[in-house]
């Protein structure tokens, strides 16, 4: 489309303004926020949660250890979980062997990341007795 | 100089659109700096159709722990800097309307988001009272900005809704943003309206059309904020 006659004419009356004065804007920004209702929804910054996604619909059982680390917000029958594992690992391995993992992990409600743990822990304990 | 700051607490009132019209109209004869602070990013991605008008910059990693240094930083470098918000009440809001020259609050014709739009006043004149009392005659000037009206119809709901505003002493715009294809497509195509092709789009001049007439009375209002200022001053 052809661009028309500006309407608007000159508005150079309108210039880059300077800074307004800061710590007394954000005193009463803060006390407007919290009078009227206004929280903060900015998303906190924690350690990655560590992702333990289930098979299968998760048994509805209320997660009890990382609830209290948990945001305090409505809690779903979720195989999420913040434990501060941050470190991710992608491994291939056979269906039988997922399957296997995962059925362990909804059985003892235990995030992924603990499973491994304890195994690795459990194969080093084997070999230091063999 | 004017910051003007598109806010309503409830999402869907026309807030991105109408930000991003006004934007684009300024742009024709101005520098213009857009703050996307909505998380939801429409404005950057907007932007990444590459049809942004030459003398409009886009921000978008604004948050409620920067918002504030992104305003101050845009409005010492352009003449003009328009803040679209998150449609949730949220302490950013409350951040950039700290900042504010002008506050726009889009509203739909309907009871709810009238309700909601309630908030959005209550906001700004209790910090408009709370910097007086530090800041003796400081002003934060705001006005309704009804939108996706008919523009051949006046629907009764619209009518009581803008009589209540008005008995209220609320400032509502005269123009009205219409429901227009034109105002979807921009987000669709990517593309101003100026950059719109009107075989594709119906009644694109007159979305146009409506697009100056709600810049100019904004243009309008921040003048008169403007002499306000300089004679309160003097």
């Amino acid at each position: 489309m052809n661009e028309r006659v500006n309407p608007f004419g000159d508005l150079g009356d309108f210039a880059p303004a300077p800074a307004k004065p800061k710590a007394e804007i954000l005193e009463v920004a803060n006390q407007v926020a919290e009078q009227q209702g206004f929280p903060s929804r900015q998303p906190v910054k924690p350690a990655a949660p560590d992702v333990a996604p289930a098979p299968a619909p998760a048994t509805p059982s209320a997660p009890e250890v990382p609830a209290a680390q948990a945001q305090p917000k409505e809690q779903l029958p979720s195989r999420r979980r913040m434990t501060g594992r941050s470190e991710q690992v992608n491994i291939k391995t056979t269906f039988a062997a997922k399957k296997r993992l995962m059925e362990i992990s909804v059985e003892r409600d235990m995030p992924l990341g603990e499973i491994l743990e304890q195994a690795l822990e459990a194969l080093e304990k084997s070999w230091k007795s063999s | 100089m004017p910051t003007i700051v598109f806010v309503s607490p409830k999402g869907g009132a026309g807030k991105t659109t109408s930000a991003l019209v006004l934007a684009e109209q300024l742009a024709r004869s101005t520098d213009v700096t857009v703050i996307d602070a909505d998380p939801n990013r429409p404005i950057e991605n907007w932007a990444k159709g590459g049809a942004k008008p030459e003398r409009m910059t886009v921000v978008a990693d604004a948050d409620e722990e920067n918002v504030i240094e992104r305003i101050e930083e845009a409005a010492a470098r352009t003449p003009f800097v328009i803040v679209d918000l998150e449609g949730t009440a949220a302490k950013i809001v409350v951040m950039a309307v700290s900042q504010a020259d002008f506050v726009i609050v889009p509203t739909q014709g309907s009871q709810l988001d009238a309700e909601q739009a309630g908030r959005a006043f209550r906001v700004i004149q209790q910090q408009e009272k709370m910097v007086q009392r530090r800041v003796p005659g400081y002003r934060l000037p705001y006005s309704v900005l009804l939108t996706r009206t008919n523009s051949a119809i006046r629907t009764r709901t619209l009518a009581h809704i803008e009589k209540g505003l008005v008995a209220a002493g609320i400032p509502v715009f005269e123009t009205e943003l219409n429901e227009r294809e034109a105002f979807r497509s921009i987000f669709s195509f990517r593309k101003p309206l100026a950059g719109l092709n009107p075989s594709e789009v119906a009644n694109l001049d007159k979305a146009v059309a409506n697009a100056e007439q709600f810049a100019q009375e904004v243009i309008a209002a921040l003048r008169k904020v403007q002499q306000q200022a300089s004679e309160a001053s003097v």
